[in-house]
C-alpha cells in the first residue's frame, strides 16, 4: 500500500511536470508573435523597399535600425542570410515596444480583417505584440510569410522573463538531483558539486565566447578579455572550442575526468563521512581560486559573458531562450528517468546499502569503492550538463559559481525538498529559488536568515522534507484515528499491529 | 597419504593497538567441516581474531593461511569474502531500509561487479536459492517486510541467512545469541548445528548454555593467546581456565 501510494505520487508529479514545464512553454513558443529568420521569404526585396523609404512605414522602420544596421543592410556585399538576421532582430524589436499603429503611418496599407478585428479589441501585453506583428505583416505582405493570430488564455501565458527564470530553476533542479543521488541515496555528502556544474558551464562558455566572433567590444576575432590581456592570436587550447560538438564533449570530459581521478584517490583511501565533505569543499575552493587568476586565460574574475550566438541562434532572443528552456525541461525529465531507473536496479539497492551499512557490504564481497566511484562520476556528469544548460540562459559564468557556499546551497535545496527521493530535490530547488527570487526583492537583507530558518525548521520538524509532508500528515491522521481505541481493548493487543505497520524512526 | 591442509592455519599472529596487545603469539588451526566455539573473557581478543581473518585489521606479524593456499593477511575484506569466508557481526548488521528478500539478494552467489549490478536481473536459480535460505532461517513470511521492522533475534537469523546465501565455506559467527530469549537461543543453536558439516563454522559466544548445546570443540582465548582447547567438559574442568575465566572468585578464596 505504502509503495503504491508513493509511486502514484511520483507519477502524478511527473505528469504535472511534463505539462507545466514542457507543453506549456512549447505552446507559448509556437503561439509567440516573434519573427523568426524563416519568415523573411524575400529579404533582398524587403531591404530594397526599406532603403528607398518611399512610404511612411518604411521610413519609420528604417529609423528603428541602428546606424551599423543601416550601413550593413545598405552594403551591396551583404548576403541575404545576413540581411535576414538583421531584419529579424529589427522587426522583433519593433513589435515588442509600443503600438506601432497611427493613421498617417499606415495610410497606404490595406489592413486584413484579422488585423482589424484584433485592433478593435484594445489589446494589451502579449496581444499588443500580436497586433504589431499583424500590422507589420500587412505592411510588407509580399516580402513576408504572414502569421496567423493564435492566443492562449491569459493565465496560461508565460512572459519571457519568467521563462528565463524557470529555465534557471530547472537547471538547479538537475543539479539538486545530482547532489541527491550522492547524498540521499549513497550517503556521500559532496559539498563541491557546483564545481562540476561550473566546469560544464565554462566549457560551453568557451564555445559561446568563440561564437561572438567579431561582434565584441574590440571588434577582433578573439574574445574581448584576451584582447584586454594583450593577446593578438587565439591561444591553442581555445581553438577547438569553435566546434559545438567538441565543446559538448568537453562539458562531459573535464568534469568526468576530474571526478574520476579525485573519486579514485578518495575512495581508495577510504575517505568517508565528514572528511569526504571537507575534501570536496576544498577542491571546489581551490578551483575557484585557480579560475580567479587571469593567466590561465579563462576570463579571470569576470568569467565569460556577453554571448551572442549558439548553433546559429541568437541567444538574446526570447525564442532562443524558450528553446533552451525546453531543452532544460527535457533534460531534467531524462535525468529523472535515468535516476529512477537506477534506483530499481541492483545497483540502486547497493547504493542504499552503502549509505546504511558500508561495512556489511565490504564483508559481502562488494568493492564498495568502485560503486562509489561510479555514482560520483555519474553525478558529476549530471551536474556538468546542468551547468551547460545554465550558462547560455543566465548569460554569464564566473568563478563565484564555484564558491563552496553555492554547493552548500544546493545541499540545502535537497534537504528542504526531501533527500532520498527524486521528486524532493526538484521541488526543493524550485521552491527555494522561487522563494529566493521573491525574498531578495521584497526583503533583500533578510534572505539568508529566511533560508537558515527554513533549513532549521525542515531539519527539526520535517525530516523527510517537503515531499515527506504528505505522508507525515497522513500518519498523523492515522494515529489520531487509532488513538481512541486503546480505551476499548487492551493496550498490548493494539501495540502489535501498529508496530508492524509503521516504520521505526530512522 | 598426504594430509589435507587446515582450512585456517594461523601461526605466530600478533596485533597491538596503541600498546595494548590484543593478539599475542596466537596459533590456531581449524579443520574443514568443524564447528568450533571460541570463548574467553572480555578483551580476550575474540572479535579482533575475526577481524584479522576477515581483513578488517592487519596483523603486525604472523600469517593466516586459508585452505593451505591463500595468505589472508595481504588481502582486503571483499577479496577474502570472495574466497568463501562469511562473517556475522556481533551486533546484527543488516540493511534496515531494505526488505528481508533484498538483504539476502545482496548476498546471494553471483557477480559483485558494478556493470553486472546495473544490467543483471535476478535469475530463477538465485530466486530459488533466496527462498530456500529464507525457509532455513524461518523468515519466509517476512520476505517483503523491511529488515528494520524485524525483532532482534530475527535480525540475527537474517544475518546468518546472508552468509548461507553466498554458500560460504567458512562462517564466522560473532555472538549469535546475544540479546536473544532462551527459546530463540535454542533455535539458533539448532540452526548452527544443522549447518555444521556442510560449512565450517567458528562461533564466538559468552552464553555457556548455548556453548554446551552446540560445541564439539572449544577454544579458550585469554589475553590474545590460546589458553586451552578441548570439549566443553574438559575446558570447564581445566585449572587454568577456572583460574582466569570461570573461577576468579575461587582463586580469591584460595588466597584467603
Amino acid at each position: 500500500m505504502r509503495r503504491k501510494l508513493t509511486s502514484f505520487e511520483a507519477w502524478g508529479v511527473l505528469v504535472f511536470a511534463v505539462l507545466a514545464i514542457v507543453v506549456l512553454p512549447f505552446l507559448n513558443l509556437i503561439m509567440d508573435a516573434s519573427y523568426s529568420v524563416a519568415n523573411f521569404t524575400d529579404a533582398p526585396g524587403l531591404v530594397a523597399k526599406l532603403k528607398a523609404h518611399s512610404d511612411p512605414l518604411s521610413d519609420f522602420v528604417w529609423q528603428q535600425l541602428s546606424p551599423d544596421g543601416q550601413k550593413d543592410l545598405a552594403a551591396p556585399e551583404t548576403t541575404p542570410e545576413r540581411q535576414k538576421i538583421i531584419l529579424n532582430e529589427t522587426f522583433n524589436k519593433i513589435i515588442l515596444t509600443n503600438l506601432i499603429y497611427d493613421d498617417a503611418r499606415f495610410a497606404g496599407v490595406t489592413l486584413s480583417p484579422e488585423t482589424l478585428k484584433l485592433k478593435s479589441e484594445h489589446p494589451d501585453n502579449e496581444n499588443l505584440k500580436w497586433l504589431n506583428r499583424l500590422l507589420m505583416d500587412d505592411g510588407y505582405a509580399q516580402y513576408l510569410k504572414k502569421a496567423h493570430y493564435t492566443s492562449l488564455p491569459n493565465f496560461l501565458q508565460v512572459s519571457n522573463f519568467s521563462i528565463n527564470l524557470y529555465g534557471k530553476y530547472l537547471c538547479y533542479a538537475i543539479l539538486a538531483i545530482s547532489v541527491d543521488i550522492l547524498w540521499g541515496y549513497t550517503g556521500l555528502l559532496s559539498l563541491g558539486q557546483c564545481l562540476f556544474f561550473s566546469l560544464g558551464g565554462y566549457m560551453i562558455g568557451m564555445y559561446l565566447m568563440r561564437m561572438i566572433g567579431t561582434l565584441g567590444v574590440y571588434k577582433l576575432p578573439i574574445p574581448d578579455f584576451l584582447v584586454f590581456l594583450g593577446w593578438h592570436n587565439l591561444p591553442d587550447f581555445w581553438k577547438p572550442f569553435s566546434s559545438f560538438p567538441f565543446a559538448v564533449v568537453m562539458v562531459l570530459m573535464l568534469p568526468g575526468l576530474l571526478s574520476l581521478v579525485f573519486g579514485f584517490l578518495a575512495f581508495r583511501s577510504r575517505i568517508r563521512g565528514v572528511y569526504f565533505s571537507i575534501l570536496t569543499q576544498a577542491l571546489t575552493y581551490a578551483a575557484m581560486l585557480l579560475f580567479f587568476r587571469n593567466n590561465i586565460l579563462m576570463g579571470g574574475n569576470n568569467g565569460f559573458t556577453d554571448y551572442k550566438f549558439m548553433l546559429g541562434y541568437d541567444v538574446r532572443l526570447p525564442s532562443t531562450q524558450r528553446g533552451l528552456y525546453i531543452c532544460t525541461a527535457v533534460t531534467l525529465l531524462l535525468v529523472y528517468l535515468l535516476c529512477k531507473w537506477l534506483t530499481t536496479t541492483k545497483f540502486g539497492k547497493i547504493q542504499r546499502a552503502i549509505r546504511d551499512s558500508e561495512n556489511r557490504l565490504l564483508f559481502s564481497g562488494y568493492a564498495t569503492a568502485n560503486y562509489k566511484l561510479f555514482i560520483f562520476v555519474l553525478s558529476s556528469l549530471i551536474a556538468a550538463v546542468a551547468g551547460m544548460l545554465y550558462t547560455p540562459q543566465v548569460g554569464i559564468i564566473n568563478p563565484s559559481e564555484m564558491s563552496p557556499a553555492k554547493s552548500i546551497e544546493a545541499v540545502v535545496w535537497v534537504a528542504i525538498g526531501g533527500r532520498g527521493t527524486l521528486v524532493g530535490p526538484v521541488i526543493g530547488a524550485i521552491f527555494v529559488n522561487a522563494l529566493k527570487s521573491w525574498a531578495t526583492r521584497a526583503y533583500p537583507d533578510l534572505w539568508l536568515i529566511i533560508l537558515g530558518l527554513l533549513f532549521i525548521l525542515v531539519v527539526l520538524f520535517m525530516p523527510k522534507g517537503l515531499v515527506g509532508l504528505f505522508s507525515q500528515v497522513r500518519d498523523l491522521l492515522k494515529k489520531k484515528k487509532i488513538a481512541p481505541e486503546p480505551s476499548k481493548s487492551e493496550p498490548v493487543a493494539i501495540a502489535k499491529p501498529t508496530t508492524t505497520t509503521t516504520l521505526p524512526p530512522q | 597419504m598426504s594430509q589435507r591442509p587446515f582450512l585456517i592455519a594461523a601461526e605466530g599472529v600478533n596485533k597491538t593497538f596503541d600498546g595494548f596487545k590484543a593478539i599475542n603469539d596466537l596459533n590456531f588451526y581449524l579443520d574443514e567441516g568443524e564447528l568450533r566455539t571460541v570463548i574467553g573473557p572480555n578483551g580476550a581478543g575474540k572479535s579482533t581474531f575475526l577481524d584479522l581473518i576477515t581483513g578488517r585489521t592487519k596483523p603486525d606479524t604472523g600469517s593466516i593461511m586459508f585452505n593451505g593456499t591463500d595468505e589472508l593477511t595481504g588481502m582486503n575484506e571483499y577479496q577474502i569474502y570472495r574466497l568463501g569466508i562469511g562473517r556475522k557481526f556481533q551486533t546484527p548488521t543488516v540493511y534496515l531500509d531494505h526488505t528481508v528478500y533484498e538483504n539476502i539478494l545482496l548476498n546471494v552467489e553471483g557477480s559483485r561487479g558494478v556493470w553486472n549490478s546495473l544490467f543483471s536481473r535476478v535469475t530463477k536459480e538465485q530466486d530459488d536459492r533466496i527462498h530456500e535460505v529464507l525457509k532455513t532461517i524461518g523468515l519466509s513470511q517476512k520476505a517483503t517486510d523491511k529488515a528494520g521492522s524485524l525483532a532482534h533475534g530475527q535480525k540475527q537469523w537474517l544475518e546468518i541467512g546472508m552468509l548461507l546465501a553466498q554458500n560460504a565455506k567458512l562462517l564466522l559467527v560473532d555472538e549469535p545469541a546475544a540479546g536473544m530469549t532462551d527459546e530463540e537461543t535454542h533455535k539458533t543453536g539448532e540452526l548452527l548445528l544443522s549447518l555444521a558439516g556442510k560449512h565450517t563454522i567458528i562461533v564466538i559466544e559468552h552464553d555457556m548454555v548455548f556453548v554446551r548445546q552446540i560445541a564439539t570443540k572449544v577454544t579458550v582465548l585469554h589475553q590474545g593467546h590460546i589458553l586451552c582447547e578441548g570439549t566443553v567438559d574438559e575446558v570447564q574442568n581445566d585449572e587454568k581456565v577456572i583460574e582466569v575465566y570461570l573461577g576468579r572468585k575461587k582463586a580469591h578464596a584460595h588466597d584467603k
